[in-house]
C-alpha cells in the first residue's frame, strides 16, 4: 500500500499543480500503462473534486435576502419607468389611462380596470372525441379518452398525451379517436403530443390530431398559427395540412402561420410544402408562402426571429407593415383597430415588446418614430395621423 | 426534470419572487462552488452567481423551460466562470477547456448527501490539517508557501491532504458499497504483483 501513497502523492499534486514537467510527464506515461491506471486516475479525480467541493461548500453563505435586496432595487427603477410611461400617455391621450405594474406587486395593480387592455393568458378549449368540451386554464386535471389514452394537464398550461402499453393500439387499427384544441383571441398554449411532438399554439388557432398517431403518417390539421418540434421518427413522417396544403416534416422545428397566407418558416431541419402535387422543399431560415391568388408556393430568405419570437413570450417586429403589426397585437390582447387614414397601414415599422407588457409602450415608441397617432378607448384603438 | 424545476419556470414565468426565493434555495450553493471549481475563489464565485440571478430576473423574456434548466444554469454559470478567469489570466491556455470540461459529469450527479458528508469529514480533522486545506483550496497557496507559513515539511504538507482525501473516500467507499470495494480489492492485488 505505500505504492499506492505514492501514487495518491503525485496525482494530488497533478491536479494542485504542483509537478513540474518531469513530474507530469511520469504521470502520463504511468496512465498509459494500463487502463486499470487510468480508471483509478479517474477514481481519484473524482474524490479530490468531491473533496474540493466539500470545501467550498463550506465557505458560501446561502442568505436570499442579499440577492432579494438587488432585486427589489431593479423593481423600484422599473416603477419609476412605469410611472414615466404612463404620463406620456396621459399627455398624449388625453387622461384615459392607466398603467399595469405587475413588475412591483405580486398581484398587477390596475388603476381603472375596466379600460385597461390585458395581454392574453395561457388558454385552450379542448375538445375530446366524445364532443365533450373541457376548458384549460390553469388547474391541473387528467383525463381520460375512450381508447385508454391519459389526457394530462398541468397547472403551467400545458397538456399531453401518455400511451400506457396496455392499450396501446396496432398498426392495423384504424379508428382515430381525434382531439381538438381551440384556442380563442387571446390566448396561447403548449401541448405535447403522443409521440413527444411539442406545438406551441397562438391565438385564434384549431389544431385537430389523433390522440395516437397509428397509421403511417403522423398528420395534423391546423388552421391559425403553430410552432412546431417534432420529434424524429423516419418510418412515420409528419405532416400538417392546412386546407389542402401540406408541410411535410423530416425531425424538424417549424412555425406554420394560416391567418392570411399559409406560410411555413423554417427554422432547422427540413420540411416541404405541398399542393395539388407541387412540392417545394425549404432550407433553415426561410419562408414558404402559399398564394391562393396565383396557387404558386412562393419562397423567400427571411430572419426566423421575426416569425417564431411569439412563442418565446416576445413581438418582434421588423420592418412590418402597420396593418401587420396591429393583426398580430389584436389578437393577442383582444384590440379593435380602426384606422382614420387608410393610408396609415401600410407604413413601416420595426419594434420589440414582451407579449405580457403593456401593449402602450409600444404605442409610445411608434408615436416617437412615425406620423401615426394612437388614441386609445376601452379595448379599442383609433389610428390617425398626427 | 424535477417538480421544483417545473415550479420555479412557471413562477418566474409570472414573475414572482417567490420563484427566485425558489431558485436559489436550490441552486445557489452548488452553483457557487461550481463557480469556483474554475475561479478556486469563493467570493469572486458568489459575485458571479448573484450578478447571474440579478440578470435573470431582469431579462424575463428568457423562456426558461424545466427540462433545460438545470443544464442551462450550470453551462451558463461555467461560461462567466471562465470568461472572469480569462480577465485573471489572459495566458490560460485553450488545451485547460477540456480539462475543465470533465468535472461537469462529476457535478452532474453530485448530491446534497456529499456536500455533507465532505462538511463533516472536514470537521473531523486536525485544526493543522484544516489551515493547510483552507490555505491550499481557498486561497490558492502552493505546497511551498503553506510550508512556510506553517514551519512544516513539503512532504507533510502533501501527506497531510493525501490523508484527508484518503479518509474521505474510504468512507465513500462504505457508501457506494461493492463495486468500488471490488475495484480496490482488484488494485491492491494489482500492485502486490
Amino acid at each position: 500500500m505505500i505504492e499506492q501513497n505514492k501514487i495518491d502523492e503525485k496525482l494530488l499534486a497533478y491536479f494542485l499543480n504542483e509537478l513540474d514537467d518531469v513530474g507530469r510527464k511520469e504521470i502520463e506515461v504511468w496512465l498509459e500503462e494500463c487502463e486499470c491506471n487510468k480508471e483509478y486516475f479517474r477514481e481519484f479525480q473524482r474524490v479530490y473534486l468531491e473533496f474540493q467541493w466539500g470545501v467550498y461548500a463550506r465557505e458560501v453563505k446561502s442568505d436570499f435576502n442579499v440577492v432579494r435586496k438587488r432585486l427589489k432595487k431593479q423593481s423600484i427603477l422599473q416603477v419609476w419607468y412605469g410611472v414615466a410611461a404612463a404620463v406620456v400617455i396621459l399627455l398624449s391621450v388625453g387622461g384615459v389611462l392607466l398603467w399595469n405594474s405587475e413588475k412591483v406587486e405580486e398581484k398587477p395593480v390596475q388603476v381603472v380596470k375596466k379600460k385597461t387592455i390585458q395581454p392574453g393568458k395561457s388558454q385552450a378549449i379542448l375538445v375530446l372525441s366524445s364532443g365533450e368540451e373541457v376548458a384549460m386554464g390553469n388547474v391541473a386535471q387528467q383525463l381520460e379518452e375512450k381508447d385508454g389514452t391519459s389526457v394530462v394537464v398541468s397547472e403551467i398550461g400545458r397538456i399531453s398525451y401518455e400511451v400506457t402499453e396496455g392499450n396501446k393500439m396496432t398498426a392495423k387499427d384504424t379508428t382515430k379517436v381525434m382531439n381538438r384544441l381551440v384556442i380563442p383571441r387571446g390566448g396561447e398554449f403548449n401541448l405535447t403530443l403522443s409521440d413527444g411532438t411539442r406545438v406551441w399554439l397562438n391565438a385564434e388557432t384549431e389544431l385537430c390530431y389523433p390522440v395516437q398517431f397509428n397509421g403511417k403518417e403522423r398528420v395534423v390539421y391546423l388552421k391559425g398559427e403553430a410552432y412546431f418540434e417534432v420529434s424524429k421518427n423516419k418510418k412515420k413522417p409528419f405532416r400538417v395540412q392546412v386546407d389542402d396544403v401540406a408541410v411535410k416534416v423530416f425531425g424538424t422545428e417549424f412555425n406554420v402561420n394560416t391567418y392570411n397566407n399559409i406560410e411555413t418558416v423554417l427554422v432547422t431541419g427540413s420540411v416541404s410544402m405541398n399542393q395539388g402535387g407541387k412540392e417545394v422543399l425549404l432550407k433553415p431560415n426561410q419562408k414558404g408562402v402559399f398564394d391562393q391568388s396565383s396557387g404558386k408556393i412562393m419562397v423567400e430568405d427571411v430572419d426566423v426571429l421575426a416569425y417564431i419570437s411569439w412563442k418565446n413570450g416576445d413581438f418582434i417586429f421588423r420592418n412590418e407593415s402597420l396593418n401587420s403589426i396591429m393583426d398580430k397585437l389584436s389578437r393577442w390582447y383582444g384590440l379593435e383597430v380602426f384606422y382614420q387614414d387608410a393610408e396609415l397601414q401600410s407604413v413601416r415599422l420595426s419594434g420589440n415588446l414582451k407579449r405580457y407588457k403593456d401593449v402602450q409602450e409600444l404605442f409610445v415608441s411608434f408615436e416617437k418614430i412615425s406620423d401615426a397617432r394612437f388614441e386609445v378607448q376601452g379595448n379599442k384603438v383609433i389610428v390617425s395621423s398626427k | 426534470m424535477s417538480p421544483i424545476d417545473q415550479k420555479i419556470c412557471s413562477l418566474l414565468k409570472v414573475r414572482k419572487i417567490g420563484g427566485m426565493e425558489l431558485l436559489f434555495r436550490e441552486y445557489y450553493k452548488p452553483l457557487v462552488v461550481w463557480a469556483t471549481t474554475f475561479l478556486h475563489d469563493t467570493q469572486r464565485a458568489e459575485d458571479i452567481v448573484q450578478d447571474f440571478f440579478v440578470k435573470l430576473w431582469e431579462k424575463s423574456y428568457v423562456a426558461l423551460l424545466p427540462e433545460t434548466l438545470k443544464s442551462y444554469l450550470f453551462i451558463s454559470i461555467r461560461n462567466l466562470a471562465l470568461n472572469q478567469l480569462d480577465k485573471i489570466d489572459p495566458l490560460r491556455q485553450a488545451c485547460d477547456l477540456a480539462y475543465y470540461d470533465s468535472p461537469w459529469k462529476e457535478y452532474d450527479n453530485f448530491e446534497d448527501e456529499v456536500f455533507r458528508r465532505v462538511e463533516e469529514e472536514l470537521e473531523k480533522l486536525t485544526p493543522r490539517a484544516q489551515e493547510v486545506i483552507r490555505s491550499i483550496y481557498l486561497e490558492g497557496m502552493k505546497y511551498k508557501d503553506v510550508a512556510d507559513k506553517l514551519g512544516i515539511s513539503v512532504a507533510t504538507v502533501n501527506s497531510i491532504l493525501v490523508r484527508a482525501l484518503k479518509k474521505l473516500r474510504q468512507q465513500a467507499d462504505n457508501k457506494d458499497g461493492l463495486t468500488i470495494y471490488l475495484f480496490f480489492l482488484e488494485k491492491s492485488l494489482i500492485s502486490v504483483q
